[in-house]
C-alpha cells in the first residue's frame, strides 16, 4: 500500500510514528513547537505531543544539541531539528566531539542515541552562508552516520532507521525538495543504512549521485536515452555507511562511472566514489570516473548565477559522453 | 640539462623504435645533428639534437622501442656538469660543497625546494577556482595530451581493455586506439574481437621447423600493414572495370617527355629532366574527376561520412615486407609535372624507409598501379578511412574495330576502381569510371 504524500509530510509521518511507538523519543530545535517549524516539518506535533516531547528552545546551538546529546546519553531519543544545517556549524564541537566521541570513550557503555535533522544544500536562493552541503564535512568523522534521502518514500523509511539507531545520525534532508510528492509505504517501511537504491537500470553509464542530484542524473538519463546511451543511476542516499557494493557492480557492468554533487568538488563525496571504484574496479574500467560538482565559489544569490554555480544536466550528458568516448550527439 | 626525448612524428604514434644511434656517449653535438635513427609503424627517420652540448648520456639502447616523451639521452650543456651517474652527481655535489665552505649547497637545496613546492600549492588554488567540470576537463585533456605514461614502451589501454586482451589473449600493439592520446578504450579492443572471430588474421597454424624452411617472426611493419589490411578486408567492396583508349595519351606523353628533355638540356639540375610516366596521367585524371564524384573522395568515421573537398592522393608503393601510401596532396590543382616529380620523390624516400608519418598519413583517395609488372587487370583493397581505390594495370596492345567496323591497333589500359559499397553506390563506382576513362582519352584535358 502506498499514498501520494510530499517529502514534508513523508518525514512527519515517521517523526509521528516513532513519539507513538516510544515514549522516548522527544523533538527538539528552534521554533518546532508552538509556529510548527520554519519548514513546517513538526507542524501540529506541539498540540499533539505537549511541551515535554516537542521542545521548543532558544537561539543557541551549541547549547540545546549538547543538551540532546546529554539526553541521549541518559536514555532518550531525541530528534534535533537545526534550522537549517548551516548552523550546525555553531554545534559542530558538540556533534564532533561529543556526539561522536562519548560511545568510544566509554568503552561501548554509553550509546548517543540521538538524530540531527534539517534541510542541507542549496537551490532556493539563500545565499553563501545558508547553501551549504556538508556530507563530506560529518562524513569525514568516525561515530557519526550520515544519510540523505531523495524520495518521500526514503525520507520517511530512512528516519524511521535513524531514530532506531543507536549512534548519531546525521539526516540531510533536501531542502529544496520539501513540496516533491512520491508514493510513500504506508505503516513501517524502514530502511536500512548502507544500501543504495538502483534509481534507474542501464548498462552504458554508471551515473551516482544522492539528494537532489539525483533528480538531475534521471533527466541527465532520459537524455541520452534519446541517443540510444543507457544509463544507470545510482542513488546513494546513505553515505556513511556507503553502499561500495552496488556501485562497484554496476561499474563492472557498465565500465564507466560519472560522480554527480552538489559540493564542491574538492574532498567531496564524489572523490570517494570515484576513489573506491578505481580501488574496486579497476580492470573493469574503460575510461577515468568523471566528477560533476558545483562551481567553487561561494554560493551566488542572484537567482542565474546560483543555477550557473550547481551542477546541471548538461554538465552530466557532457561527463557522460566523455566517458563513453562519444561526441555531443 | 637538456632531455631527448622520443619526438611525436605523426598523429597515431604512441612509441617509436631506437633503430641505431649515429652519435656516442661522450660526443660533442651541434643543433640540428642527427643523433639517432628512429623506426615508427612505417618508417624510419634521422632524430635530430635541438641542443647543443655533449651527448651525456644514451638512455635508450638500440632496438628498444620508447614511448612518445620519453626520455631517450641527456645532453649537457658545455660547461654543465653532467648528471651521468649518481656517484658522479655526488662528487660534483661534494665538490661544490667544499669549495662553497660546507653548507650553502645544502641551503640552497632547500631554497629550491621550498619554492617549488609553493609553486605546487598556487597550482592547486588555481584549480581549487576552477569550477564546473568543463573546466576541470580541459585541465584533464591538456594534461594527457602532454607525454604522459612512464617509459618501456607501454601501450595505453583503458584497464578493462588489458583486461579483455588477457581474456581473449590478443595483443594490443596491434589495435590503434580511438581515445584521448591515441589510448585503446573498450569498443576498439571489441571491433577487434570482432574481426578476429570474423577474419581470423591469427593464423592457428603452427610451423613446422622441418630442413628446408626458414621462420622469421612478424615485423612491427608486417604487423601493423597485416592488421590494417584486416581491417581494410571487412568493408564491402564493390568493383567496376573500364579498358581505356590510350594511344592518344601515349603519343602525347612522348611529344610531353620530348619537349620536357629538350628544355631541361642547359638545367644542369641534379634531379634530371621530368619525365612523365602513365600513372602520372592516370592519378592525375582520377583526382580531377573526383571533383565531379566528390563521395569517392571521402572518409568514413565513427561520427559519419565526411566529404573532403581537396584530394590528398595516397599512391601504393610496394615495401620489403609491406605496402605504404605516399599522400600527393591537393592532386587536383596541381600539374602533370609538378604530380610527376613528388611521385617520384616520394616513392624513392618510401622504399628507403624515410617518409615522415605526415606524408603517408591523411590521404582521400589511392591509386595502386602494378603496369610494371605487366599485370592485365586486378583488384585492390581499399585504403581506411577513404572509400576508394583505383587499380591500374599495364598498357596492352590489340586489334579493335575503329567506328567504321575495320580492324585497327589500339593501346588499351584496364582500370578498377573498388569502393566501400557502404559509401558509394554501384552507378557512382561506375559513373566515376566512366569520367576518368573520358579524361584519358582526352589527355589534353588534364594539361589544362
Amino acid at each position: 500500500m502506498a499514498e501520494v504524500k510530499t517529502y514534508r509530510e513523508a518525514l512527519r509521518e515517521a517523526l509521528v510514528g516513532e513519539l507513538d511507538r516510544d515514549e522516548n523519543v522527544v523533538l527538539i530545535g528552534e521554533d518546532i513547537g508552538v509556529y510548527g517549524g520554519t519548514h513546517l516539518i513538526t507542524d501540529g506535533l506541539y498540540d499533539r505531543y505537549g511541551q515535554h516531547r516537542v521542545i521548543d528552545t532558544p537561539i543557541s546551538e551549541g547549547g540545546f544539541v549538547g543538551a540532546a546529546i546529554g539526553m541521549a546519553m541518559t536514555g532518550l531519543r531525541p530528534v534535533v531539528e537545526v534550522m537549517t544545517w548551516n548552523f550546525s556549524f555553531l554545534a559542530a564541537d558538540q556533534i564532533i566531539q561529543n556526539a561522536a566521541k562519548v560511545r568510544y570513550f566509554s568503552g561501548g557503555q554509553v550509546k548517543v542515541p540521538l538524530v540531527i535533522r534539517g534541510p542541507n544544500g542549496g537551490g532556493v536562493q539563500l545565499s553563501a552562508q545558508h547553501t551549504h552541503s556538508l556530507e563530506s564535512f560529518y562524513g569525514h568523522f568516525p561515530g557519526l552516520k550520515v544519510v540523505a534521502p531523495v524520495t518521500p518514500d526514503d525520507a520517511k523509511g530512512m528516519m524511521l532507521t535513524a531514530i532506531r539507531d543507536d549512534n548519531c545520525v546525521i539526516f540531510l534532508e533536501a531542502g529544496a525538495l520539501y513540496g516533491t510528492k512520491g508514493e510513500v509505504t504506508e505503516g513501517d517501511n524502514a530502511v536500512p543504512f548502507g544500501q543504495a537504491r538502483i534509481a534507474r537500470e542501464g548498462g552504458d553509464v554508471t551515473l551516482v549521485s544522492y539528494g537532489r542530484q539525483v533528480a538531475l542524473c534521471l533527466t541527465a538519463a532520459e537524455r541520452l536515452a534519446e541517443d540510444g546511451i543507457e544509463a544507470e543511476v545510482i542513488d546513494l542516499r546513505s553515505l556513511r555507511p556507503l553502499d561500495e557494493e552496488t556501485v562497484v557492480a554496476s561499474v563492472r557492468k557498465t565500465h564507466r562511472a560519472v560522480a554527480v554533487q552538489e559540493q564542491w568538488r574538492w574532498f567531496g563525496v564524489a572523490s570517494e566514489v570515484a576513489a573506491i571504484i578505481q580501488d574496486r574496479a579497476f580492470d573493469d574500467l574503460d575510461a577515468p570516473v568523471e566528477r560533476v560538482s558545483g562551481a567553487e565559489v561561494p554560493a551566488p544569490y542572484a537567482r542565474n548565477l546560483e543555477i550557473a554555480a550547481f551542477p546541471n544536466a548538461d554538465q552530466v550528458v557532457t561527463a557522460a559522453r566523455r566517458v563513453l568516448y562519444r561526441k555531443e550527439g | 640539462m637538456p632531455e631527448v626525448i622520443m619526438p611525436k612524428m605523426g598523429d597515431a604514434m604512441e612509441a617509436g623504435t631506437l633503430a641505431s644511434w649515429l652519435k656516442h656517449e661522450g660526443d660533442q653535438v651541434e643543433v640540428g645533428d642527427a643523433l639517432a635513427e628512429i623506426e615508427t609503424d612505417k618508417a624510419t627517420m634521422e632524430l635530430e639534437a635541438e641542443d647543443a652540448g655533449v651527448l651525456t648520456r644514451l638512455v635508450a639502447g638500440e632496438g628498444d622501442e620508447v614511448a612518445v616523451g620519453e626520455t631517450i639521452a641527456v645532453i649537457s650543456a658545455d660547461g654543465e656538469a653532467p648528471d651521468a651517474a649518481p656517484d658522479k652527481a655526488r662528487e660534483v655535489a661534494e665538490e661544490t660543497a667544499d669549495s662553497a665552505g660546507g653548507r650553502e649547497t645544502a641551503e640552497t637545496e632547500t631554497a629550491e625546494t621550498e619554492t617549488a613546492e609553493t609553486e605546487t600549492a598556487e597550482t592547486t588554488a588555481e584549480s581549487g577556482e576552477q569550477g564546473a567540470s568543463t573546466r576541470e576537463d580541459e585541465g584533464r585533456q591538456a594534461a594527457t595530451s602532454g607525454p604522459e605514461r612512464s617509459g618501456d614502451g607501454r601501450v595505453r589501454a583503458s584497464p578493462v581493455v588489458r583486461r579483455l586482451a588477457q581474456e581473449h589473449s590478443i595483443e594490443l600493439a596491434g589495435i590503434s586506439g580511438s581515445g584521448p592520446g591515441g589510448r585503446i578504450v573498450e569498443r576498439d579492443v571489441r571491433a577487434a574481437l570482432e574481426s578476429t572471430e570474423k577474419g581470423a588474421p591469427e593464423p592457428s597454424a603452427q610451423p613446422s621447423g622441418a630442413t628446408g624452411t626458414e621462420l622469421s617472426p612478424l615485423s612491427r611493419t608486417q604487423r601493423v600493414v597485416g592488421e590494417r589490411m584486416q581491417q581494410a578486408w571487412q568493408a564491402p567492396h564493390h568493383y567496376a572495370t573500364v579498358e581505356v583508349h590510350v594511344d592518344e595519351l601515349l603519343a602525347l606523353r612522348g611529344r610531353l617527355n620530348e619537349a620536357l628533355a629538350e628544355g631541361s638540356e642547359d638545367d644542369s639540375g641534379a634531379d634530371g629532366p621530368v619525365r612523365l610516366s602513365i600513372n602520372d596521367f592516370v592519378m592525375k585524371a582520377c583526382a580531377l574527376a573526383l571533383r565531379t564524384f566528390p563521395k569517392l573522395n571521402s572518409w568514413r568515421t565513427a561520427d559519419g561520412i565526411e566529404l573532403h573537398q581537396q584530394v590528398d592522393l595516397a599512391m601504393a608503393v610496394a615495401l620489403e615486407d609491406g605496402l605504404i601510401t605516399p599522400v600527393i596532396r591537393n592532386a587536383a590543382e596541381r600539374t602533370l609535372s609538378a604530380i610527376s616529380t613528388e611521385a617520384r620523390e616520394l616513392a624513392a624516400r618510401a622504399r628507403s624507409g624515410k617518409l615522415r608519418p605526415d606524408e603517408y598519413q591523411g590521404g582521400t583517395f589511392t591509386v595502386s598501379n602494378m603496369g610494371m609488372y605487366g599485370v592485365e587487370s586486378f583488384t585492390a583493397i581499399i585504403n581506411p578511412p577513404s572509400v576508394s581505390i583505383v587499380a591500374v594495370s599495364a598498357v596492352g596492345r590489340r586489334p579493335d574495330f575503329d567506328a567504321t567496323g575495320a580492324v585497327v591497333p589500339r593501346s588499351v589500359l584496364k582500370l578498377t576502381v573498388g569502393s566501400d559499397h557502404r559509401v558509394v553506390n554501384g552507378a557512382e563506382n561506375a559513373r566515376y569510371l566512366a569520367e576518368v576513362k573520358r579524361l584519358l582519352e582526352h589527355p589534353l584535358l588534364l594539361t589544362v
